[in-house]
């Protein structure tokens, strides 16, 4: 009986409401609309999972016209919103920094443990409360946010590890956030997620700016003219040479920008290969990931470290990469996510000095590092983004 | 005539024993000689010969010229003249293949030789002093203890790829420390199998909770770093670390074997060996100093290869028996054997990528251990 | 003549005292039993004279003081047999008769000490098992082969512990017979710890009786061996035999409660 009235009462609401916000609708009416209907109904029908509550539905349909709206995670799952989120818990920093570049790092009220070193990337986020260890997040912590989102990677943590323990109040939004293939879709998503479509849109307009001006530039260059490119781990990861190959952020990174990993077509992901390989292979250009740098102060020494432990190798010297000094180093910091632009941009002029000539990268890392980050274009000069650039 | 049959029995035995220890030795050098033509880079036979023995003359050249030129002040003056020529004239050979083959395939070849020698070796040693089957270079903490030396040094440090001397020493001096520590306990409550067995699980479990400790608050690159660290590799052999494993073992050695017949002693258990004149505790001491030593002097450059210490020996002895004076060097060739073995066939089979040493060690050497095993009936151990 | 000489050794375990004053000779060429009940310090005693143990008083060996010895004088004159049961992994039976020639051989092996070894083997009848593997051998045989190790030591003084422990009764026989030879032969010392009765004084020159570490009596089996001191050491009411072919044959009847004792 109680249903039946509640029932009337909502069929009674719900045009008033929507008709009294009708000014305020924009492209998204129609399928807010949908979806405000099919909460309505999933709530009156009783359903257990994934019904909405009473006031939720009201709020969506009271105070947020454009809500409810549904995302697609890069995990395949589906989620409806029925008002923007205004408390996330975030598990590592290439969700933070992606959120960050669309200006909607403020809604972060969690962090996982190791993200509250990165006081020099993330001087605002690395101060929020910690939920734990980024592979096995504390669910008490988390809960204790109070939370009404959890953004992680597709993979990791397991959901047994996340979801199985979360009440379905707080859903687990899951993306990469550092794949090339996914990023300008994931971004997308992370507009409508957070509510800043606009800032997204903005965002992606720089993005395709320079990612559309390399790819230009680098088209018509046949095949055999490409640079030939090594691209490794670094010391830190290994005790000889561990080659990244295709499937890897790096090799992505070096393919975008006209080049052609010599790993190409004998391992795939990456795999360790001998010194000598690397050595009659002789590439032209060597790039070297390392996990050191980036945003930090205090770790140019490590970078340049693994530039030394690389070209000190005992008949490297040869190597045209390295006689003609064209081994770089670069932080994982800058290499993946929302810099891509501007270290796709730095790596084609590695690659093809000539054809980006009029083209300053420097500049262009400084303007992503004052228009996109939580930190302004100084940091620059006190990070190490990549080795050699130039400072002492 | 019947009168001699037991001791023919054992004169046979030794001269079948030491034909072994001779086809090992052989086998070895043959297969030294197939490893370093294998690589990536295919070089041909006579090529590969011809580089190594053309390096090594100028090697030897200059190291002698150097020398010569060093007592300059004893030569005639126009001796001296005539050799300063004749250094400038030496010209090194095409550096493309020097570079391959002397830097990368020689060193790598000989550091599995050593170590593999350096692993097998302590392991007999440490089964021997311990009577006990199970021991190997890391029962008594030793790897746990390099393990968490590399890993304070790679976690707290700054990484191993700004200092690896760093890596190194940090694993050497923890290895050091566990078997002090190892001594130290063992000696309290008296020097017995026991008691250092006891001793060294107590410390390799500490040791091993300090590494999780370590990879627990290190970044994630960090313990990527740590995990690859103690799954083992070659692949960081110069001529420079060889030389280092190879004195450390040069030194422990002749030591072990002048101990064998100590050894041979103590399998029969404390008592009789000290009522046989044997110093029992002195041997362990010396035998346990001895083997951390080797262990650390190979495991600080190559990371924890475990395997072979454990199993070398038994292979040895199931082989040519528990005679020390003939399962030691026998151990040291099986040794040096397994992992050459192992590293060639791990870095040929998938080439030009490389599998883990410590992998293709355990999956060339347990079939062949476990073919012994069945074969033999004997109550061996 | 004095062979061994054992002046007033205490030894204590701890603070638990095994072996209390005790003091007594041995003379060149005899057999001595030591006899006594479980833990009356039979062992612990052989492991003083020898050294293994290092106790307080002193053990004279040709009027000179085993502790002034180094470790390799001691073994070149005395040797020791354990009890058997602790295993010798990887060794052949030639092997472990060989280890008896480590006080007197350097790193190689000469043509003597194979010799040597071999007339040990021939001596205990085992040259047959010489290329078996020790562990394999069955507890009688490794008895034998531990004796034949000792012999091929070549010790002055001969130290058993419970040489027939393990064996049953036709071993015992043998083993002991052949101890009993070649100390005649050979004019070797040797002291056994021995738990049969009727056996120690078959075989042994001089008993010595111990209880709860203190020396009991000391004398010929026939003066030792009588009921009153068999129920006082052993607590046990016994009846003894003289037999003209058998010797002297201890048969115990009944163990007698500790208040009556």
């Amino acid at each position: 009986m109680r249903k039946n009235a509640i029932l009337i009462l909502c069929l009674l609401l719900v045009p008033l409401m929507m008709v009294s916000h009708a000014s305020a609708n924009d492209g998204n009416d129609s399928e807010a609309r949908s979806l405000m209907a099919q909460g309505i109904l999933s709530y009156l029908q009783g359903e257990s999972q994934g019904a909405p509550g009473l006031g939720e539905l009201r709020q969506a349909a009271s105070l947020y016209p454009e809500y409810p709206r549904s995302i697609k995670d890069s995990a395949g799952n589906s989620f409806v919103f029925y008002q923007p989120v205004q408390r996330v818990v975030v598990l590592n920093n290439n969700a933070a920094d992606a959120m960050t570049a669309i200006g909607a790092d403020g809604v972060i009220v969690g962090i996982a443990e190791s993200m509250t070193e990165n006081t020099n990337q993330f001087p605002v986020t690395s101060t929020l409360p910690s939920v734990g260890k980024w592979m096995e997040p504390d669910i008490e912590a988390i809960l204790a946010l109070n939370p009404d989102l959890v953004i992680t990677y597709v993979k990791w943590p397991e959901s047994a590890k996340l979801e199985s323990h979360l009440p379905g109040r707080i859903p687990v939004v899951r993306m990469e956030f550092y794949k090339v293939q996914s990023y300008r879709e994931e971004m997308e998503t992370a507009g409508r997620l957070f509510n800043k479509e606009e800032n997204a849109s903005k965002y992606l307009e720089w993005y395709d700016t320079y990612v559309t001006l390399v790819n230009e530039r680098i088209q018509d260059i046949p095949q055999e003219e490409r640079v030939q490119v090594y691209a490794e781990a670094g010391q830190g990861q290994s005790f000889g040479r561990r080659v990244y190959s295709e499937g890897t952020g790096l090799d992505d990174l070096l393919v975008a920008a006209g080049g052609v990993n010599m790993a190409t077509g004998y391992v795939t992901g990456y795999a360790d290969v001998e010194n000598e390989w690397v050595f009659y292979k002789k590439p032209e250009v060597v790039l070297i990931w390392s996990g050191k740098g980036g945003y930090k102060t205090d770790e140019r020494d490590q970078v340049i470290a693994v530039y030394d432990g690389f070209t000190g190798i005992r008949g490297f010297g040869t190597l045209p990469a390295v006689s003609n000094k064209r081994v770089y180093v670069i932080s994982s910091s800058f290499a993946y996510g929302s810099s891509f632009p501007a270290s796709l941009v730095q790596v084609a002029a590695w690659l093809y000095p000539d054809r980006f000539g009029d083209i300053d990268p420097v500049a262009l890392h400084r303007e992503y590092l004052e228009n996109y980050t939580q930190t302004s274009e100084e940091v620059w000069d006190t990070g190490t983004f990549y080795y050699p650039d130039g400072r002492q | 005539m019947k009168e001699r049959s037991a001791r023919k029995g054992y004169v046979r035995k030794t001269v079948q024993r030491l034909t072994v220890l001779g086809a090992l030795a052989c086998t070895i050098i043959l297969l030294s000689g197939v490893a370093v033509t294998l690589g990536s880079y295919r070089i041909g036979l006579p090529e590969v010969y011809m580089t190594i023995l053309e390096k090594a003359i100028f090697e030897f050249r200059m190291t002698l010229g150097l020398v010569l030129l060093g007592m300059y002040k004893y030569l005639p003056y126009t001796g001296f003249l005539y050799l300063q020529q004749n250094l400038a004239g030496v010209a090194p050979p095409d550096s493309g293949l020097v570079t391959i083959i002397w830097d990368y395939r020689l060193p790598r070849v000989l550091m599995a030789i050593i170590a593999g020698a350096s692993l097998g070796l302590a392991g007999a040693v440490m089964q021997g002093i311990l009577r006990n089957p199970l021991a190997s270079p890391f029962t008594l903490g030793i790897a746990s203890a390099a393990s968490f030396g590399a890993s304070l040094a790679i976690v707290l440090g700054a990484g191993f790829a700004s200092s690896g001397s760093l890596v190194v020493g940090n694993a050497f001096l923890f290895t050091l420390i566990a078997s002090a520590a190892v001594y130290g306990l063992a000696r309290y409550r008296g020097i017995s199998p026991e008691t250092m067995i006891m001793a060294g699980i107590a410390i390799m479990y500490l040791f091993s909770a300090m590494t999780s400790f370590l990879q627990y608050i290190g970044s994630s690159e960090d313990v990527h770093a740590v995990v690859f660290w103690m799954l083992g590799s070659l692949g960081r052999s110069t001529w420079d670390t060889v030389a280092k494993s190879a004195i450390v073992l040069c030194i422990t050695f002749p030591v072990f074997m002048y101990l064998a017949r100590s050894l041979n002693t103590l399998a029969a258990g404390d008592e009789t060996a000290t009522s046989l004149g044997v110093p029992v505790e002195m041997v362990r001491i010396i035998g346990m100093a001895g083997a951390s030593l080797l262990t650390a002097a190979v495991i600080c450059f190559t990371g924890t290869i475990g395997f072979i210490g454990l199993v070398a020996p038994h292979i040895t002895r199931m082989i040519i028996g528990g005679d020390h004076r003939f399962l030691l060097p026998g151990t040291a060739f099986t040794g040096a054997l397994l992992l050459l073995g192992a590293d060639s066939i791990g870095r040929t089979i998938m080439a030009p990528q490389i599998l883990p040493v410590g992998i293709m060690t355990a999956f060339l050497g347990v079939p062949f251990f476990i073919y012994l095993f069945l074969r033999r009936r004997r109550d061996y151990w | 003549m004095v062979k061994i000489y054992v002046d007033n050794v205490r030894f204590s375990y701890r603070s638990n005292p095994v072996l209390k004053d005790v003091t007594f000779h041995v003379d060149e060429g005899t057999i001595l039993g030591l006899v006594g009940p479980n833990g009356s310090g039979k062992t612990t005693l052989i492991r003083c004279i020898d050294r293994i143990l290092d106790p307080e008083g002193s053990v004279f060996l040709d009027g000179t003081a085993i502790r002034d010895m180094r470790r390799s004088e001691i073994a070149l004159n005395i040797g020791y047999v354990p009890q058997t049961g602790a295993k010798i992994a990887a060794a052949s039976v030639f092997e472990v008769v060989m280890m008896g020639r480590t006080p007197h051989m350097g790193w190689r092996a000469s043509d003597e000490d194979l010799a040597i070894a071999e007339k040990a083997m021939l001596f205990l009848g085992v040259e047959n098992l010489a290329d078996l593997e020790y562990n394999e051998l069955s507890g009688g045989q490794q008895q034998k082969v531990l004796i034949a190790r000792a012999v091929a030591q070549e010790p002055k003084v001969l130290l058993l512990d419970e040489p027939t422990n393990s064996l049953d009764i036709r071993h015992q026989l043998e083993a002991l017979s052949i101890i009993h030879r070649l100390s005649r032969e050979t004019g070797i010392t040797v002291i056994m710890a021995v738990h049969d009765l009727t056996v120690a004084a078959r075989y042994a020159d001089r008993l010595m009786m111990l209880r709860k570490g203190q020396l009991v009596a000391f004398g010929t089996p026939d003066e030792l061996i009588t009921t009153e001191r068999i129920r006082e050491v052993y607590g046990v009411e016994s009846k003894i035999f003289r037999d003209q072919e058998a010797g002297l044959i201890v048969t115990p009847l009944r163990a007698i409660s500790e208040a009556t004792a």
